[in-house]
């Protein structure tokens, strides 16, 4: 069966840049409905809204919602003695509970659609998706489901909380041995390859940060914004590599279909193209179609301050209108078939 | 009537935003022990003597990333004597240093308080002191005493026997009974 997935990355404010392409796909291609829903970061906080459908209450969030409604800010001396965090994150747990309530989540996780929240365990340091279902089957990812709407709520929030800057979340409470989770963006940028596990053979991606870096001209001669900036770079590389793997195991499934349908084109029996391909059983591919990937992401670097924790709604309003416009562009070009990996 | 519900507006605007902000002087006590040592003197033929003081202060804030008021109480030891202290205190703030876009580190504030003592000693006077997060201070202060014609002068470091502690379990954001 046929299915389609939407998969949003982290990257805090800069979630409104998804907010308008999902709002420029409801409105340019109504029909594009979804089945799958990975969300790492803020992206877990919109894919449940998408899910549902609540594109409007997605829009209000992502442009009137300040940095003092996500996070407090305090003495950071007295936190790095005291805490388990630089900043509180209690306004985005109260946001969370306003937003999420018991009826919304239990609609959710009573609906057919599929939704993952991806998230990092702390003491297995294992990449753990919370989801609505079961895990897929066949797939290697460390799938938990989240059964009620506490565990979903608890979640959301782990996902979003980028590890140092806000505090780790227990997600299961009371479950032994203890385990607390942060930010998926740690382990896994953007759930594309859960998405290929769960079956979706076609993907929209909406990325929050651009392909490549754009070099500036800065001098950097103080410790923490060299830290900032070391954070941006590893936040980068881990986007690169947990990309790489999805897209080319994309190409390798494009490009056994090309040479089997050349190898038809020859003259050869599906029989015989069958026994060159399946040997000993150990094609990795047996089985799999190719999936195609729509990626749509900004052209440059969108704001949001550190990590994205700058939710200030004029940039935000910016954000999301760049959004509308990427993805009313991917939509226009949209290749009749064939994956677009940008 | 009108302006006073204007007024009231107002002011309920200026809190919300100043506990919004409010990344030093929040609202709260504090208990600072503080120890002093110094001088005091009257630039005069008479000998400096040297001063040494053990000191409590509670204080509060009363006016959110702005104003303290307590009192202090303590132990002074000078001229060979043991005398107690007491006074009323405040302290407001002139600076937040902060790290880049994580927030506070530290606040320069001016204390002021009227001090008296068991040997009749009444001083009036403070300084400058650097609040380190929300933990410990150094300071100086000098201080006339108005009574006895003398002039102290003295260093001191306190440390915030309320400062937060870390807690055994991990705090949840998510807890309704989180402190």
């Amino acid at each position: 069966m046929s299915k389609r997935a939407l998969v949003i990355s982290g990257g805090g404010a800069k979630g409104a840049f998804a907010v308008g392409a999902i709002k420029a796909l409801a409105a340019n291609a109504p029909a594009t409905t979804f089945d799958i829903y990975v969300g790492t970061s803020t992206g877990s906080l919109i894919v449940p809204f998408a899910a549902a459908g609540a594109l409007d209450l997605l829009e209000k969030m992502y442009t009137t919602v300040t940095t003092a409604d996500v996070i407090q800010k305090g003495n950071v001396g007295e936190r790095i003695l005291a805490d388990n965090s630089l900043f509180n994150a209690d306004p985005l747990a109260r946001l969370i509970t306003q937003n999420f309530n018991d009826d919304f989540c239990n609609k959710l996780l009573a609906s057919p659609k599929e939704v993952y929240l991806a998230t990092t365990c702390l003491q297995t340091g294992d990449s753990v998706y919370f989801s609505t279902k079961d895990a897929p089957a066949g797939s290697n990812a460390n799938v938990i489901k989240a059964g009620n709407p506490d565990t979903f709520r608890r979640a959301v929030m782990a996902s979003a909380c980028q590890p140092v800057f806000m505090p780790p979340i227990e997600v299961e409470k009371g479950k032994r041995p203890m385990r607390q989770y942060v930010d998926g963006g740690v382990r896994a940028y953007a759930g594309i390859q859960l998405a290929v596990d769960a079956g979706a053979d076609e993907i929209y991606a909406i990325l929050l940060s651009p392909s490549a870096g754009t070099p500036d001209n800065e001098v950097f001669n103080d410790a923490f914004t060299i830290l900032e900036h070391t954070i941006d770079i590893f936040t980068t590389e881990v986007a690169v590599t947990n990309l790489r793997l999805p897209m080319l195991y994309t190409q390798g499934l494009r490009y056994i279909a090309d040479v089997k349908a050349g190898m038809l084109k020859k003259g050869k029996t599906q029989a015989e193209i069958d026994e060159f391909f399946d040997i000993d059983r150990t094609n990795p591919f047996s089985g799999k179609t190719p999936v195609t990937i729509y990626v749509v992401r900004p052209d440059s670097p969108l704001g949001g301050g550190p990590g994205g924790l700058n939710f200030i709604p004029d940039e935000m309003k910016g954000m999301l209108a760049k959004g509308v416009n990427s993805m009313s562009d991917l939509l226009a070009h949209l290749p009749p078939n064939g994956s677009n990996m940008v | 009537m009108r302006q006073l519900r204007h007024l009231l507006i107002i002011s309920g605007l200026f809190v919300c935003s100043q506990s919004l902000r409010a990344q030093e002087f929040p609202k709260g006590w504090v208990l600072y022990g503080e120890g002093l040592q110094g001088i005091s003197t009257n630039f005069g033929a008479a000998p400096d003597l040297y001063t040494g003081s053990l000191e409590l202060s509670p204080m509060t804030t009363v006016v959110e990333s702005h104003l303290r008021l307590g009192g202090v109480a303590g132990l002074l030891f000078t001229n060979k004597k043991l005398d107690g202290i007491f006074g009323p205190r405040l302290a407001w703030k002139l600076k937040d240093f902060t790290v880049s876009e994580f927030g506070s580190v530290a606040n320069l504030q001016l204390q002021l308080e009227a001090i008296w003592g068991t040997s009749n000693q009444r001083l009036i006077g403070g300084g400058p002191k650097l609040e380190i997060a929300k933990f410990v201070t150094i300071g100086i202060t000098a201080h006339r005493d108005y009574h006895l014609n003398d002039w102290w002068f003295r260093l001191g470091v306190g440390y915030n026997f309320l400062h937060k502690k870390r807690s055994s379990t991990p705090h949840d954001p998510f807890d309704p009974n989180k402190k």
